[in-house]
This record gives structure tokens, sequence and C-alpha cells, in this order.
């Protein structure tokens, strides 16, 4: 049973097609992310949603009955902006209650149910104040109240964070993720924050220029981006174009190739010997210190490292390459993460675990796995700095 | 030890807030003095004495009940017709577009760019073939041109300050738009339209041009008898009816200062 359904939706604004065939599909009780970069069409989607906008062309679904038409204040919808829109003329309560009060509701109703969400967000003993005299996440959560107090179909979430600082925003979000769970609501989360996304939802939507590149749970999307986009969006990539063999990834303008981590990804790399796109995550390059390691990786030196909190990025450079930038910096730099880094300058030699290979942008193969490198024990853990 | 510098600029601020307070309570302490004065000749520098005489003269001139209710009546209705008038189309120039806004929210200017007499008399011209002349109507349409202008202006400025996000949110916990304006934009556009109301009741209650043009002689208000006042007795006359005139702006003023110094639109949300 579908929460909403977003079937072919196209939106054009000012002569710009904002959203380009839109299709999407969010389970009961399930959190889905909106992820894009700024301009991408995720809050265009999400207004569609909301009926603050009407569509081109397409059809919007939510529970199975077709609200395409229906106007903002008919659709069992419950929005929380990006600036919260409080009613600065109205106390808290109030804000929570309007809703209610137009309803016709009881008055005793109206304040049960107005405590029992003012409750869960723990802003029952401000119910008083107005917004001016509450604190920048105190008005974020009465606006989440005010949304979960009609209990709706559907929440959807306008960047709801982005106006908090980084601390706040962490805690907001998993208390956020927390009553989401509990009351079981599905909801439409929209964001640019790619850790948010991943965090908080049970999928993941990516969109660009008005299309969704892809849908899926959060490690599938950092493990098998569907397109190089994505790739880059989510997480930090090590992307060069280069030739695969047996013998490993022969990068362009690079020394000898890096041969992989693992036995059977030799053959499986035989089989779609080529020029590709490649893609590798930081985490499946495999790191040995030393000049010449014994499993025989391809030497490089340790250019720069940045500190990531308990581990570290080490970015390394290829012996004996040049310098180069003609085939830009990813070409000769490759990243790697560390629980410890060690000396620029210091030697060591490297394999790949995981490749992924691009053509056209679209993902065309997987070849090696994490799981398996993970069972071996490398690369992290070992502390050879 | 505050510096050569800083005592200077105190010294220009004090000399300044001087200055202000004279030319803004100068008139007014002098209007005071005026209305109470025996008589006040040059060079004496104070009154020669005082009498209470002048406010009895004033309020015992026959019609000046009747101008007093007068003008009581039609103010109301001036803007109360203004507000019904202007204020939706305020909310037109800020909610929607539509071709020739701009044209049509200047061309409001257009009454006040001519000398108002000129006007009157071509309207005058008119209300004598309509029949307007000396009617109610008349009165309260002539004083009606003189309102517009604020009347729409000011609460376009209110209505368009309101984020349309707090609108959009009332809309999407269900009110429709009737309900959105009434609980949500109207609230928070009321403080502009009060100053908006303010200055339209003042400018009927004090109108004098036109409802003489228009008005004479079945509707005498309170700015047309003191002309008469002014030109049939001494000074301390117009002084005692300047004082009585401006009660009721200094009342309504006090009236509303709590809703339109309170700031609110500014409170409560934050801008992108």
């Amino acid at each position: 049973m579908a929460g909403l359904v977003l079937a072919g939706v196209t939106k054009a604004l000012g002569g710009r097609v904002v959203i380009d065939g839109v299709d999407l599909t969010v389970g009961e009780g399930e959190m889905v992310c909106l992820l894009g970069p700024s301009g991408c069409g995720k809050t265009t989607t999400l207004r569609l949603v909301a009926g603050f906008l009407y569509p081109d062309s397409g059809r919007v679904l939510i529970d199975s009955v077709d609200v395409t038409e229906t106007p903002p204040e008919k659709r069992p919808t419950a929005m929380v902006f990006q600036n919260y829109a409080l009613w600065p003329h109205m106390n808290v309560f109030s804000n929570v209650a309007f809703g209610l009060r137009l309803r016709k509701l009881s008055k005793e109703e109206v304040r049960s149910r107005c405590e029992e969400v003012l409750r869960m967000v723990n802003m029952w003993d401000l119910r008083d104040r107005r917004p001016a005299q509450i604190s920048g996440g105190e008005q974020q959560r009465v606006a989440l109240a005010r949304a979960l107090v009609l209990r709706p179909k559907l929440l959807l979430l306008d960047e709801p964070l982005s106006n908090l600082d980084a601390k706040l925003r962490v805690q907001v979000r998993d208390e956020i993720r927390e009553i989401q769970q509990r009351v079981g609501i599905t909801s439409v989360f929209v964001t640019h924050d790619q850790d948010e996304a991943l965090s908080i939802s049970d999928r993941v939507a990516i969109m660009a220029e008005g299309r969704v590149e892809q849908v899926g749970s959060p490690d599938d999307v950092y493990r098998l981006p569907r397109t190089t986009f994505v790739a880059g969006f989510v997480g930090i990539v090590n992307r060069f174009r280069g030739r695969i063999s047996g013998e490993g990834v022969h990068l362009a303008s690079g020394p000898g190739p890096v041969p992989f981590a693992e036995e059977n990804s030799k053959r499986l790399a035989s089989e779609v010997a080529g020029e590709w796109d490649i893609i590798v995550r930081p985490e499946d390059v495999i790191v040995e210190p030393g000049v010449r390691s014994p499993n025989g990786g391809s030497p490089v030196v340790l250019v720069r490292e940045v500190r990531r909190g308990h581990f570290k990025e080490c970015i390394f450079g290829f012996c004996g390459a040049s310098l180069g930038r003609e085939q830009g910096m990813d070409a000769l730099r490759i990243r790697a993460f560390l629980p410890a880094g060690g000396d620029v300058g210091a030697r060591a030699s490297i394999k790949f675990r995981r490749v992924l290979l691009y053509r056209e942008g679209l993902l065309a193969h997987e070849v090696g796995s994490s799981e398996a490198g993970r069972s071996e024990g490398a690369p992290v853990g070992r502390t050879g700095w | 030890m505050p510096s050569v510098a800083l005592l200077g600029r105190r010294g220009l601020i004090v000399a300044l807030v001087l200055v202000l307070a004279f030319f803004i309570l100068g008139p007014l302490v002098w209007l005071a003095l005026w209305a109470f004065a025996r008589s006040w000749q040059y060079p004496s520098l104070a009154p020669s004495g005082w009498t209470l005489s002048w406010w009895r003269t004033v309020l015992t001139t026959p019609g000046l009940d009747h101008s007093i209710a007068l003008s009581f009546i039609f103010a109301p209705v001036v803007t109360a017709a203004s507000v019904l008038i202007c204020v939706p189309a305020a909310y037109g120039f800020a909610r929607y577009s539509f071709p020739g806004r701009r044209a049509l929210l200047v061309s409001l200017f257009a009454t006040n760019a001519f000398p108002k007499i000129g006007l009157y008399i071509t309207m005058a011209g008119m209300f004598y073939t309509l029949h307007l002349m000396s009617t109610f109507l008349g009165v309260v349409l002539v004083q009606l041109i003189g309102t517009v202008v604020f009347m729409t202006w000011i609460p376009a400025a209110a209505f368009a300050a309101v984020p349309r996000s707090l609108e959009e949110a009332a809309r999407d916990v269900g009110a429709g738009r009737l309900r959105t304006f009434w609980h949500v934009t109207m609230p928070l556009a009321l403080p502009g339209i009060l100053v908006a109301v303010i200055l339209s009741f003042l400018a009927s209650f004090d109108e004098s041009q036109g409802t003489f043009l228009v008005g004479t002689p079945r509707y005498i208000t309170m700015p047309i008898q003191m002309y008469s006042l002014v030109l049939n007795y001494p000074q301390q006359a117009a002084a005692v009816f300047s004082i009585l005139l401006s009660v009721p702006s200094v009342v309504l003023m006090f009236l509303v200062r709590r809703h339109v110094m309170g700031g609110r639109l500014a409170e409560g949300f934050q801008l992108k």
C-alpha cells in the first residue's frame, strides 16, 4: 500500500521545466528523503505534493486517492516549512490548535490533542509563548507539532533543519526520526545535506535537474550509485578515466596498473576489460605501508591528510608519475580512509577492493565487493603508519 | 573622562532635540496660552490676564453642536467607505500581478498632483449635473477622494509584507482562502491598515475645501465653522477651536498606539 505516488509529474515555472517526469512511490509509514543540489526541483516536488502548485501533467495520489486537482486545504498533508512559518500573532498553543479549531472540534478535544503533541515535542510548558519568544530549535518543534496534531496521512518536511546550527541540527534530526517512527507516519523530507538524508531516511531519492536519478536505501545508494552524478553527490569518491584488465586498473596518465585486492575480481575484470569511467570509494582503497608490499600493490606517496574525527582522509599521489594537471587532479590523486595518518611523503602501496564501472554516466559493472574485503580484516584496524 | 569630541557630539544632540521640541511643542504651547488669554499684545511677553470667556464664546456659537455632530458622522462614514473600497484593492495590488498594475498604483497619486481646489471645482461641475451638490453623498464622495491614496498604498505595503509561507501554512492546516485572509493575512497587516484608517479619519475630519464647495450651506462641518469663527472673532477663539478640533486626533492616536507601535509584524518568523 502506497502512502504517496507521483506518476509522470511535470511542472514548468517561468518557462523553464523544473520537474521533468518524476515518478516516485513512498510506502506507508516510510520516510523518503528528496536529496539534491539547489535548483534540482526537490522543493518544487514537495510543493506539488502539498498542493501549493499544480502539475502540468502527471498525477499525485495520496493513500490511493487522486489529489492532483485538490487544493492544499483539502489534502491530507501537513508541512513543516523551512522558515517554520509560525503565525507570529498567535501563541504556541494557538498555532497548534488553529487547524483543529477550523475543524470545529470541541474545546476539550482541541486541548487534549494539542497537549498530546506539545508534550511529545517537549513544548507544553512553553505553550503560552509567542513564536518570537522561543528559540529557533523550539520554533522548529512547534512547527512539527502543528503538522502532527492534524494526524495527516503524509508529513512533508521542507529542509526543516537548515536554519539550525550544526549541533542542534543533528539532535533535532534524530528527534524527528524518532517521532516519525513512533507515530508511523508516511513522510517526505527535502534536504540538500547528504548526511541528513542518509542518516534519517528509509529510502533516498536523489534528484538532479528535475529528474529522479536514483531511489534506494541509503546503503544501496551509497554502495551502488546508479549514475556518476549520484556517486559524486553522495559521499566522497575517487573518479578516473581508465582501462580495466585482469591485471588491475590502468589509470589514464598513471603508472602501471593498480591491482585488485581479491582473486575473483581478476576473472570478472578480464570479462569487462576496456575503457571505463571508474569510481572507487575511499574505503575500498586498501593501503599497505612501506615501499614494497608483499602482495604487490601499486606504489604511492602520501601527499596530504585531512582529519575527520576518528579517522583520517589520506590523499595519495603515484610515485614516479608527473604531477601535471592536464588530466585533472583526480587522475593522479587517490583518497583513502585510514584510522591513522602518516608523514607527508611517506610511501605505501595500494590496491582496489571494489571498483564501479560507468559508461555514459550509467553504472555498468561492480568489480569486487566490500563484504569479502572486510572479512579479510583489511585495511581498517591495521595501523602500519 | 569623556573626550572633547564626545562632549561636543552630546551638546549637538541636546541642541537638536531642543530645536525640534521648540518647533513641535512651541506652537502648541502658544496655542494653549492664547486659548486662555484675555488679551495679548506686542511687546508684552505674557497675556495681560486669563479668562475662560473665549471657551464660552466658542462653545455657545449657534450651530456648533450641529457641526460637531456632522463631523463625527462624516469622518466614520468616509473612513468606512474608504476601507471597503480601498483595502480589497490594496490586497489585489499586493498579491496579484495584472496588466497595468504599476500604472494604476501610480495614478492614485494623480489626485494629489493638482491643486485640490481645481479638482474640487471640476467635481462641483459634475456634481451639479448629477444633483449631488449639498447632499450627504456628495460630501462623502468629495472627502473620499482625499483618502484613497494612503488607504490603498499603506495597506498594500502591509499586505505585501506578510510572508506567503504564513498564508501557505494556514492553507496547509485546512483554512480556505477566505479563512486564511481573515485569520492570518488580515491580523498581520492590521497595524498598517490601522495607520491608514487614522490618516483617513483625520483627513476627512479636517477636510474643508471640498466640503465647503459641495456641502454648504446644508452641511457645515467643524473646519468650515472654524473659518467663520476665525474671520468673525479675535485670535483667541481660533485657538480654542483648534484645540477642540485636535482632541479627536489625540484620542485616536492614543487608542491605536499599542497596535501600531507593537511591531508584531516583525516577530516570530525568519525571513529567508
